[in-house]
């Protein structure tokens, strides 16, 4: 099992002067300590309008400056939005071979389709539309990559033959995946070969377990997309890890009812804007459904990784029984938790859970940073 | 909750008087049968999205607002008719839509609606017209328009998910005053979905100054069998509702 940091670039309100570049220079922080403590992804997700929820509009932008200053952690664009009237395809493909280039063959890509009215509308997006629109990117995206000259004619757009440059440096192309939130999303990842990049946390673990299960035997059978299957199960989680457990867990709570709270604020399309295209709950009607009446969502959900390290290993060990092959952690979110804390946090779980399960891929300066840290 | 999000500034001591009168939470639902149901969903100017809430809420993002129609065919107190508007919003996680007042066409249907479920509600006139190529409604009060909107190009929803955010009435009730939550049972027979186009919105003369719509979100015709239901929650409109959330005791729902 691999770990990886997922950074939703959330800022709290007051929106006072350089609060934002406080945010994104601390996402910075944790990004390039995670990659010395040896954790494998940095996930930066792509967000419009989203107030305080994410102001994660440019995360290409982000994981450019990433790339810069560090080594060895992929650099996972995603989940990009995958319709017309937001990023053209060309310019997902483009953007996405800039990130590999500049990162040394580091990139991966995640497509989606977002699930908001907020989002969609602010850019004139059908959303009977984004359905379609996401199959025709992940169609032509590794195409594009791997071609010398590609032309299209299409659905929702149409090219003469170009040389779409830059090339990524990884052969035959960087790793493809999808945000799987929805029931059945992950057997649309599995019939095209796409790793499942599931980012709901509402779901019981027994469920999970099943849709695991039905997306490993399905892409036995894949017409992959690109040129090869990139087989894989990756999940978003949250990560406080701390020797005291009332600590860890209180924390923990926080981060959570932050993160619940900040995107019950956007007006998801189930919501409001009633269509087939959207018809199983998304992350945010998911999140809505498990809380039942308005004062409960105080129990701490099934897998959640807050707590001591036996206790986050334990919940991991969970994860892992049921065929995740990485796990992806959102280590602050509104700024709850100081930036001290965060990268303490960060350290012990590197210190003491990710050797026990073989990632012990400490650099020597990581080292020195856990042992300042002590 | 984080305490960084927005949260509604009106101040809900100025309304006491205008508020509805529940006597008894041990309301029994009211089966409504099988009626017709406009709800239209529209984006709202920013400018009011905080001063029209009370503090138990948050805005929605973007702010919006929802008519919301009823054309009951039959019922214990005969067929009548009763429009709503309402501002987006939610309570902890859940969305919401709260009434800022209604209109219904039968004196017997008002007195009920207020003192059951603590509508805010006035006698008027609402017309319901259906046409395979759009829906027009419009609702007068004294013979002057308060609302004209139409849904056009009505297009059929498969499957049944079409979501009605329960509502919150603000009423004074043997608690005090408390936002009601409503939250209707829809049993879906059939929907369409158009594009909603609004020509008229008297907004002082629904309680709602100020909300400006100013950009249509969908539209939706159907057809359902509507319960209203028996009372679950109520929420003090001033504290946040973590807090101030009550499940009533005479609850007949579970």
């Amino acid at each position: 099992m691999k770990f990886g940091l997922a950074f939703e670039l959330s800022v709290p309100r007051p929106f006072t002067n350089g609060i934002e570049r406080e945010v994104y220079m601390r996402s910075l922080e944790q990004a390039r300590l995670g990659d010395q403590l040896g954790f494998d992804q940095a996930w930066v997700v792509e967000h419009h309008f989203m107030e305080e929820y994410s102001h994660s509009s440019g995360p290409d932008l982000f994981l450019a400056a990433l790339a810069m200053m560090t080594d060895r952690i992929r650099l996972c664009h995603g989940i990009v939005v995958c319709v017309p009237e937001i990023n053209p395809a060309i310019r997902v493909a483009e953007r996405a071979a800039v990130l590999d280039v500049l990162s040394n063959g580091r990139m991966e890509l995640g497509t989606g389709r977002s699930g908001t009215w907020t989002e969609l509308a602010g850019f004139g997006v059908d959303p009977e539309e984004t359905k379609k629109t996401w199959d025709e990117y992940v169609r032509v995206i590794p195409k594009m990559w791997t071609q010398e000259r590609f032309s299209y004619q299409g659905r929702s757009f149409s090219m003469p033959e170009r040389m779409v440059l830059p090339k990524p440096v990884q052969r035959p192309h960087p790793p493809m995946w999808v945000a799987v939130t929805a029931p059945g999303t992950e057997l649309d990842a599995a019939d095209r070969g796409l790793g499942s990049y599931g980012v709901s946390f509402s779901s019981s673990l027994v469920d999970q377990e099943k849709r695991i299960a039905g997306y490993r035997k399905r892409i036995q059978s894949c017409d992959p997309v690109g040129s090869f299957v990139n087989e894989q199960v990756n999940t978003v989680n949250f990560l406080y890890c701390h020797e005291d457990e009332g600590i860890a867990l209180t924390t923990g709570q926080k981060l959570v009812t932050g993160f619940s709270s900040a995107a019950a604020q956007v007006l998801d399309i189930r919501d409001s804007y009633p269509t087939a295209a959207y018809r199983a709950p998304g992350l945010l009607s998911a999140i809505r459904q498990e809380a039942g009446a308005p004062t409960d969502g105080k129990k701490k959900p099934e897998g959640l990784c807050y707590g001591t390290p036996d206790q986050i290993e334990e919940a991991l060990r969970r994860w892992e029984s049921v065929g995740v092959d990485r796990v992806v952690f959102m280590v602050n979110y509104l700024e709850i938790i100081d930036q001290g804390a965060v990268l303490d946090s960060m350290r012990l779980f590197a210190r003491e859970v990710m050797p026990r399960f073989g990632q012990t891929a400490f650099t020597s300066a990581s080292l020195d940073l856990v042992a300042s840290s002590a | 909750m984080s305490e960084t999000h927005l949260v509604g500034q009106l101040d809900v001591t100025a309304l006491a008087g205008t508020w509805p009168q529940i006597t008894d939470f041990g309301t029994p639902p009211w089966e409504l049968g099988l009626i017709d149901v406009v709800h239209i969903n529209y984006e709202t100017t920013s400018a009011t999205m905080l001063s029209t809430l009370p503090p138990a809420v948050h805005p929605s993002i973007p702010p919006h607002l929802s008519w919301l129609v009823y054309r009951v065919h039959d019922s214990d107190l005969g067929p009548f008719q009763l429009a709503q508007t309402r501002i987006g919003c939610r309570i902890g996680l859940k969305p919401r839509g709260l009434l800022t007042s209604a209109v219904c066409d039968s004196p017997m249907a008002v007195k009920e609606l207020e003192r059951r479920w603590g509508f805010r509600v006035r006698l008027g006139q609402i017309r319901v017209t259906p046409r395979n190529d759009h829906v027009n409604v419009r609702v007068a009060v004294d013979a002057a328009s308060i609302l004209a909107v139409d849904i056009e190009g009505p297009v059929l929803l498969p499957g049944s998910g079409v979501p009605i955010a329960p509502g919150l009435n603000l009423a004074n009730t043997p608690l005090g005053r408390q936002l009601v939550q409503v939250d209707p049972e829809y049993v879906i027979a059939s929907a369409e979905r158009g594009t909603p186009r609004l020509r008229h919105f008297d907004a002082a003369a629904w309680g709602a100054t100020g909300v400006t719509p100013n950009w249509p979100i969908s539209g939706v015709w159907m057809q359902a069998e509507v319960t209203l239901p028996a009372l679950r929650f109520v929420t003090d409109p001033a504290s946040r509702a973590v807090d101030g959330t009550v499940r009533l005791p005479d609850s007949r729902s579970g």
